[in-house]
């Protein structure tokens, strides 16, 4: 097969390729291009922070919500802004497959305790909190629960999590205050 | 224990929105009020507790797993159009099907429809003296001629006839035409096409495609009409020659607008030029979402190249082209042809994939 068209549609490769290209921009434009070996790269980088960011957000199915995250990023690789660093993006677009799954906190929280139950296990300092934690992040609306997540666990700044999801910054913090205030409430009163 | 009312600053102070001033005085807060500090505690062992939460660490069997998942699922994606896109066709036709059947129903209690628009036939114009017989066997209508001149037109309707004239030395199979042949002393002399196109055997090792507009002799392979009339007037001027095309195996592949059609050069430097050339036009259509068009162009480049490094090329992507336009039957044939020639080709997987998945 001719080199040009082999440049367009690459067979589906076993191994991540050697040379890495550092710039996230360059790395979604090559995605962008139809380059599945960046592809790789991308998934490499942040496939890890994608995945525990759907678990924190959705639970269930959250592999398939973070292959679904990057397979909408290739979709919309050829609109990136061009930053050095995609995470916030790729984050956002994970924020939006959560949304649009919109899980009812009943499956949330059974699942959640399946994943608390089958995780590796992580050292904890307070077991009891992690397991409340969980039982009150499953209460939130989906909408507070992604922003508080975006903003708590993932350490986005409030102008970014407005831009990933199409909201207006003030929106960002109304719902950041509001889903602690209800989480607090959930957790008990020691909280409040 | 009583809140206290700058509450606020320390959920201010964590989220990073504080600076300068308003910074140090929230700090200076924090240090003496207890009702925050507390709170600011808390707030600390939540965000901690946040980021514990769905951190465990993917195996590295499940993120290799993972990744040859999303690999081929982006692959597969580049091969098969969109499930929206599926989705927004299913719905238009849907939509334009009960369309025309409310429009069936109105307008078939007022007006009588005809019984068929266009049938099958065959029109043959002999010249004085020429000898021929007609036949037909099963679907095809044969036409053997030993002698003189036939203007053959054929008019196709719905069904799968398809005509064949025999001549002693040629096989002309029609494919949607009004064309000319002429015999002499058992040998065909020409054949000329005026629409659609046929495709010539026994002129050479493979099939020829002569194009509405082409004319074939035997001496001079496939000449445009109107030079060949014109250069029965202007001696020594050359008529412009096209190179013969090799037809596709496949029977029913898309008609070639002689327009589309590239034509090649006499060297072989500028006809690998003109192959890259053509190439780049058709993938220009593919790029562009013009499927049909791209096939149509893939199958010209195949019928003017059949020796071009980039013809296998070509043949996966008219594969891919007809797929993502709707022509399952031509796709099956694309790809039946991809298989033929190229059994251990590049891409001979993704095409036995392509023509299971229908």
């Amino acid at each position: 097969m001719s080199a040009p068209l082999k440049a367009q549609l690459k067979l589906v490769p076993s191994e991540p390729r050697a040379e890495t290209v550092e710039n996230d921009a360059e790395l979604l434009r090559q995605v962008a291009a139809g380059d599945l070996e960046a592809l790789g790269q991308l998934y490499d980088r942040y496939f890890p922070a994608v995945l525990a960011f759907c678990r924190r957000a959705a639970g269930q199915d959250a592999e398939d919500l973070a292959q679904e995250t990057f397979l909408t990023a290739v979709r919309a690789a050829p609109n990136y802004d061009g930053r050095d660093v995609c995470r916030p993006w790729l984050l956002g677009i994970a924020a939006r497959c959560v949304l649009h799954k919109r899980r009812s906190f009943a499956r949330l929280q059974a699942l959640l305790q399946r994943f608390a139950q089958g995780a590796p296990a992580v050292q904890h300092p307070d077991p009891d909190l992690t397991r409340r934690l969980e039982q009150a992040l499953g209460e939130l609306p989906a909408t507070k629960r992604v922003v508080l997540i975006l903003a708590e666990a993932e350490g986005l700044t409030g102008e970014e999590i407005a831009k990933q999801l199409g909201i207006p910054v003030g929106t960002v913090w109304t719902r950041l205050h509001h889903a602690k205030r209800q989480l607090r409430g959930l957790l008990g009163e020691e909280w409040t | 224990m009583k809140s206290c009312d700058s509450q606020w600053q320390t959920e201010a102070l964590l989220e990073g929105r504080l600076s300068g001033k308003a910074l140090r005085s929230a700090e200076r807060h924090l240090e003496s009020c207890d009702s925050c500090r507390r709170h600011h505690q808390q707030a600390v062992q939540i965000r901690d507790g946040l980021k514990e939460l769905g951190g465990g660490q993917p195996s590295e069997l499940d993120l290799r797993r993972g990744r040859q998942r999303l690999l081929a699922a982006a692959n597969q994606g580049r091969l098969q159009p969109s499930a929206r896109s599926s989705r927004r066709k299913l719905i238009l036709a849907a939509a334009v099907f009960m369309l025309a059947g409310v429009l069936w129903v109105r307008i078939g209690t007022r007006l009588p429809f005809p019984h068929e628009t266009t049938s099958y036939s065959v029109e043959i114009e002999a010249s004085a003296g020429a000898e021929y017989a007609r036949s037909t066997v099963a679907e095809r209508e044969l036409v053997n001629l030993e002698q003189g001149e036939l203007k053959v037109s054929v008019v196709h309707g719905s069904g799968e006839r398809t005509l064949l004239v025999r001549t002693p030395d040629l096989e002309i199979e029609d494919q949607g035409t009004v064309f000319s042949v002429r015999v002499e002393q058992r040998k065909t002399v020409f054949v000329r096409v005026e629409e659609g196109r046929v495709a010539l055997r026994g002129a050479g090792p493979r099939p020829v495609l002569i194009e509405a507009g082409d004319s074939w002799s035997p001496t001079q392979a496939v000449t445009a009409a109107k030079e060949h009339q014109k250069g029965s007037d202007a001696v020594g001027v050359a008529p412009e020659a096209h190179e013969a095309k090799p037809a596709p195996a496949d029977a029913d592949a898309p008609h070639i607008a002689p327009s589309a059609a590239p034509k090649l050069h006499p060297s072989a430097s500028s006809a690998a030029a003109t192959a890259d050339s053509d190439f780049e036009v058709a993938m220009r259509a593919f790029r562009g979402g013009s499927w049909s068009q791209a096939a149509q162009l893939f199958a010209a480049f195949e019928a003017q190249h059949p020796n071009s490094r980039r013809s296998e090329d070509a043949a996966y992507l008219r594969v891919v082209a007809l797929q993502r336009s709707g022509q399952s039957a031509q796709m099956q044939a694309a790809a039946r042809t991809y298989l033929a020639r190229y059994p251990n080709g590049f891409r001979a997987k993704e095409v036995q994939a392509l023509s299971a998945s229908k």
